[in-house]
């Protein structure tokens, strides 16, 4: 008995084996909480199944006809679109111009830098709640603000126009942090002598930067305009908290209209949420693939 | 490189370790387990009812300490562990818990988001109260145990009925010149006096419209001009009627053109604005009553003005209900409570603070409350009475995603005929899931 469980114990230590038992829990984790649930919900996306766990039959892919016919969804497609489409270029730049400017280690800069990342480790439900208060058309201090200086009282996020480019002003500013530290790294291994060379034949910063930093810092850049733009097509947390998708449903986006469908108020069409979630995972592969075909590409040409 | 079969007392050392850990963990788990199990078993000790609702108002205060009463009252006995959570929280948080057998022994909810829950057969009929020893079936008005009912069984158990009233301000009717003791007859008259009543400069509104998180009050413009907005037994939308694209033009005209509302506020919003003397008539129901009074407001209270048809409002209410999986002493001891709510002491206590008026006829017949001029305001309904959407499994989907969106758009200005074409189908569309 002894013998056979140590001879099974052995067997595991052997460092090939041993591999599987390091990767085992994180294995486990990503099982559990990604893979079951991503096959759940293909699952439940063909079936009539409401948030009480009822099954109501089994419907093919009734559910994915719909989305084709559903004016909403189409709506909350452009909202995210929209959102996607200026806080992700505008994220990327403020992260890219400042991280130019605070990479050099100077004790001011530094300081800088940790300023800057202070928001993107609050959490979005914080932010939003503090920012609604600062941005309330009756009772905010912006407002009051731009009163004060002569100009007209914007409702920020209670106007049908204004919502939006609030709620992305609030995103760039919380999260280019972020980006910004990830920029910072790679511009710190850019090494010195390809400046001193470029000076050498007489580049200016702006050459400079547009030669050599931009060139250089693809990999880190490829990697922060990925991961924001996955993030800004799952946009929800400071919509959720800001405007709960209104005025006139402006700032709907698809994953506020997910938990609208399938959490929100009965019938909780768990089914149809979830075929709207597949539609949304298929919608972020394709462009991150795609992202990502290019930025390989671009990093190849150049090097 | 480790020989297989040498004596390694550490190894052996890590695997007594590592199992000890098993061990402890399992521990963790099981003593769990065991917890919760001695908590269900504990019949004869003290049976736990946890109660989930939406009184996030100022009526907290006053449920709250009746809890406690109740709590001291029987001791060792029972013990109510309420939890008072916004209704949107609520909406989410209780279909998951029923489905994973979490869910709390007794809620407090209105019949029109209780539909749902009585089509799936979420919450379980409660019939058998009325028989329960010491509660007097007679002593409820017919009307409000009717509350409940549905396909012949009783879901719902008397907490409050209200209906939905008219408030006006007093003093700013005086100021406009307007008599303060006589509220608008009609809607015309309504629509004059909202003008008389704005003043920009100062902040001042003449008729409130919140545009989310309120009573139907849209809808009580749509009877009384003779509409509706669903063919409940047909289960059709007829909200794109010749006389409410009337009624929604008419609404769009005094919000948009006459900006005699301010944009975008939700009900809370709206209730901190007539509370603050900024607006001066508001529909909503009798919970804004304790409040208006504690801020020295002099308001009057009524039925809404009448339309060209009809005078309506909604008759609305809120009953408690036991979620499915309670067992049976857990729903005999929700019952012990709802037993407790529904006497003539609690009653009286309840209407008496918040405003509501009693269904209980021995509540009713009580001095104090007969002497109470706000509660006999908001007691009688008289014909005007109506129940909103009723049966209708997805109402509050209608109410939230369509009905109050296009309150929403008129508000703002967008042309209600189009918006009410587009509002008709998008019900037709949610009316297609109705079973």
């Amino acid at each position: 008995m002894m013998r056979s469980i140590r001879h099974w114990l052995n067997g595991w230590n052997r460092p090939e084996k041993a591999a599987y038992l390091f990767i085992a829990p994180a294995l486990a984790v990503l099982l559990l909480f990604t893979v079951v649930p991503l096959i759940a919900t293909l699952v439940i996306s063909t079936l009539d199944m409401d948030v009480f766990l009822q099954v109501k039959g089994f419907i093919g892919l009734d559910h994915f006809e719909r989305l084709f016919q559903d004016d909403r969804l189409i709506e909350s497609a452009k909202h995210t679109l929209y959102f996607a489409g200026i806080e992700v270029p505008l994220q990327i730049i403020l992260a890219l111009l400042t991280a130019v400017y605070v990479s050099r280690n100077t004790r001011y800069r530094k300081f800088l830098r940790s300023v800057y990342f202070v928001p993107s480790i609050c959490s979005f439900t914080a932010i939003g709640i503090v920012a609604s208060f600062l941005l309330d058309p009756q009772t905010g201090v912006y407002p009051s603000y731009l009163e004060n200086l002569g100009l007209p009282r914007l409702e920020f996020f209670r106007d049908p126009s204004w919502a939006m480019p609030s709620v992305i002003a609030l995103t760039a500013w919380r999260s280019f942090g972020y980006s910004m530290i990830i920029l910072v790294a790679g511009i710190q291994s850019i090494p010195e002598s390809y400046y001193e060379a470029a000076q050498l034949d007489g580049a200016g910063k702006a050459k400079q930067f547009f030669a050599i930093t931009i060139p250089m810092l693809m990999p880190s850049l490829s990697f922060c305009v990925i991961t924001t733009t996955i993030a800004a097509m799952q946009v929800f947390d400071q919509i959720f908290v800001t405007t709960q998708g209104g005025p006139l449903n402006k700032t709907e986006t698809i994953v506020g209209y997910i938990y609208n469908t399938g959490f929100k108020m009965a019938p909780y069409d768990l089914g149809y949420a979830s075929a709207i979630s597949v539609l949304l995972f298929v919608a972020i592969m394709a462009i991150t693939l795609l992202m990502n075909r290019y930025f390989l590409r671009r990093e190849a040409d150049l090097a | 490189m480790y020989k297989a079969g040498d004596f390694k007392p550490t190894r052996y050392l890590i695997y007594i370790l590592a199992f000890a850990m098993i061990v402890v963990l399992a521990a963790c788990g099981g003593n769990h387990n065991e917890k919760k199990e001695s908590a269900s078993s504990s019949s004869g000790k003290k049976a736990m009812i946890t109660f989930w609702n939406t009184f996030t108002g100022s009526d907290a205060e006053t449920l709250k300490t009746i809890v406690e009463d109740y709590n001291k009252k029987n001791e060792g006995k029972f013990e109510v562990k309420m939890d008072i959570m916004p209704a949107d929280q609520f909406n989410q948080k209780l279909p998951p818990s029923i489905a994973t057998g979490t869910a709390p022994t007794l809620i407090a909810t209105n019949p029109t988001t209780a539909a749902a829950y009585i089509q799936n057969g979420s919450i379980v009929p409660v019939d058998d109260f009325y028989s329960v020893d010491g509660v007097n079936k007679d002593d409820f008005e017919p009307s409000a145990m009717k509350m409940g009912e549905s396909n012949g069984k009783l879901y719902l158990l008397p907490m409050q009925v209200f209906g939905i009233q008219f408030y006006w301000n007093k003093d700013l009717f005086k100021a406009a010149g307007l008599d303060p003791d006589s509220p608008p007859a009609d809607f015309d008259q309504l629509a004059d006096y909202a003008v008389k009543l704005t003043d920009e400069s100062k902040n001042q509104y003449g008729f409130a419209m919140p545009i989310k998180g309120a009573p139907q009050y849209y809808s009580m413009f749509i009877w009384g001009n003779g509409g509706d907005m669903v063919d409940v037994a047909n289960k059709k939308s007829v909200l794109d009627s010749p006389e409410n694209i009337e009624t929604f033009k008419w609404l769009a005209d005094l919000a948009a053109v006459k900006k005699v509302t301010p944009k975008g506020l939700n009900g809370v919003e709206t209730d901190k604005l007539f509370l603050s003397g900024k607006a001066a008539m508001y529909i909503t129901g009798p919970w804004l009553a304790a409040g208006l009074k504690q801020n020295n407001i002099n308001f009057g209270v009524s039925l809404p003005p009448k339309g060209s048809a009809a005078q309506a409002t909604i008759a609305d209410g809120v009953g408690f209900a036991v979620p499915k999986g309670a067992s049976e002493e857990q729903k005999l001891a929700a019952y012990d409570f709802v037993k407790y709510w529904n006497s003539t002491e609690v009653g009286k206590k309840w209407s008496l603070a918040i405003g509501f008026p009693p269904y209980l006829k021995s509540v009713a017949a009580d001095s104090e409350i007969q002497a109470n001029e706000t509660i006999k305001q908001m007691s009688n309904l008289g014909e005007a009475g109506r129940t909103f959407l009723p049966g209708i499994v997805g109402a509050d989907r209608i109410n939230g995603d369509v009905l109050f969106p296009l309150m929403e758009q008129i508000v703002s200005g967008l042309d209600p005929v189009q918006g009410v074409k587009k509002a008709s189908n998008s019900i037709d569309e949610i009316l297609k899931s109705e079973p």
